[in-house]
């Protein structure tokens, strides 16, 4: 791999690890944390090199992507999102910072709705629900009548 | 249940498992269901994307103020696994001083695997054989991992198993069957071959069979592979 190749993965094996984190998926560590970060950047360097590799054995290749993407999932940036979530992340980022709050806290962050309720400030769980549902309407109109 | 309601608890993580059974069994034939549900995926995975972008802009950002100072991703990895593996040799240079036997080395070095390999966050996929055999492990309930991943074998399985089984083996001190594993992971040229020939070591190590433990550790010390520093210094440490 070039440098850049090197970079991406030194860069992105810190993000995995932050997203896990983040996301939950990481709640104790059962191994060191170098051990935790040298696994992660293993997973990332095989899967671009199998992705290099792709026009030899697609099926097969894709079937190992498939697993290797469940550790490891959705760390191409924009080129894995499909045409529909491209559009989505765009209009997403036209949401007031609000919405855009509340959406990542309870999509991206996976919070309960008590901890929506401290982090966000809000009086209660039904205008946190409330408030997400327009935050979605506003999302869909903007796609569907975009200004 | 509405359906707002219904997707919102599948998100919180509130439904029983006969709930996510019903919701299931409703995506499959509720059309209007599953594109709302499809939908808020859509737009989960766009935030996932979103958040990234901006960890990355921060990364970058870092990068370019150490450019500073010359040096490369790369380069960077050297000293990280250098620092690695100086603490690795100090350490066991310590160890040795204090005089070791093989249960010793084994202790020593022995650290769990991490689940590197199978995602087990919820709301991702269905409950799979393999899902529940990764939560056991990452659980540490071992001899239920091990159940969950013969199960597996029974049919054709992805490569990895084999050193997850083993690696449990190896947790429930069962070393014979976790050394035959790891034989396995290195005949089959799994993904993990030098991690099995540094565990097999070790495991080997335990029910002493040195001969056998150099064989591993001479491996990975001429490919200069996983763990290459530590298997040098148990090497020198055998002899």
């Amino acid at each position: 791999m070039m440098t850049s190749g090197w970079m991406s993965v030194y860069q992105d094996t810190y993000i995995v690890f932050y997203q896990n984190v983040i996301t939950g998926r990481l709640k104790e560590l059962t191994s060191t944390l170098s051990t935790y970060l040298f696994g992660i950047g293993k997973n990332l360097i095989m899967k671009t090199l199998k992705k290099n590799q792709r026009a030899v054995h697609s099926e097969y290749v894709l079937s190992i992507t498939k697993e290797e993407g469940m550790a490891i999932d959705n760390m191409d940036g924009d080129e894995s999102l499909s045409h529909e979530q491209k559009l989505l992340k765009k209009y997403f980022e036209t949401l007031g910072e609000q919405c855009q709050k509340l959406l990542t806290m309870f999509y991206y962050r996976g919070l309960s709705i008590k901890e929506i309720i401290a982090e966000g400030g809000y009086n209660n769980a039904n205008v946190v629900k409330s408030q997400k549902s327009r935050c979605l309407k506003t999302l869909k109109e903007r796609i569907l009548k975009p200004q | 249940m509405k359906a707002e309601e219904w997707i919102d608890n599948y998100y919180l993580k509130e439904l029983t498992q006969d709930e996510l059974t019903a919701f299931s069994e409703r995506l499959e034939k509720d059309v209007a269901f599953r594109e709302e549900f499809e939908f808020q995926e859509n737009l989960r995975k766009s935030i996932k994307g979103h958040e990234k972008d901006i960890l990355k802009s921060k990364l970058q950002q870092h990068e370019q103020a150490s450019e500073v100072r010359k040096k490369s991703g790369w380069e960077k990895w050297l000293v990280a696994a250098t620092i690695l593996v100086l603490i690795g040799v100090v350490g066991i240079g310590y160890f040795s001083l204090s005089g070791s036997n093989l249960d010793k080395l084994y202790a020593q070095n022995y650290e769990a695997y991490p689940n590197t390999e199978f995602n087990i966050t919820r709301g991702e996929g269905t409950i799979t054989p393999e899902y529940r055999a990764f939560v056991a492990y990452e659980q540490k309930n071992y001899t239920e991992a091990i159940d969950l991943f013969l199960e597996l074998k029974k049919a054709e399985y992805p490569e990895y198993v084999d050193f997850y089984l083993a690696q449990s083996y190896l947790a429930t001190e069962d070393f014979e069957k976790a050394i035959a594993e790891f034989d396995r992971a290195i005949l089959d040229n799994s993904s993990f071959v030098d991690e099995a020939n540094w565990y097999a070591a070790l495991a080997a190590l335990k029910v002493d069979k040195q001969a056998v433990a150099k064989k591993h550790l001479k491996y990975l010390v001429a490919k200069d592979g996983y763990k290459a520093g530590q298997a040098q210094t148990i090497l020198e440490e055998l002899d």
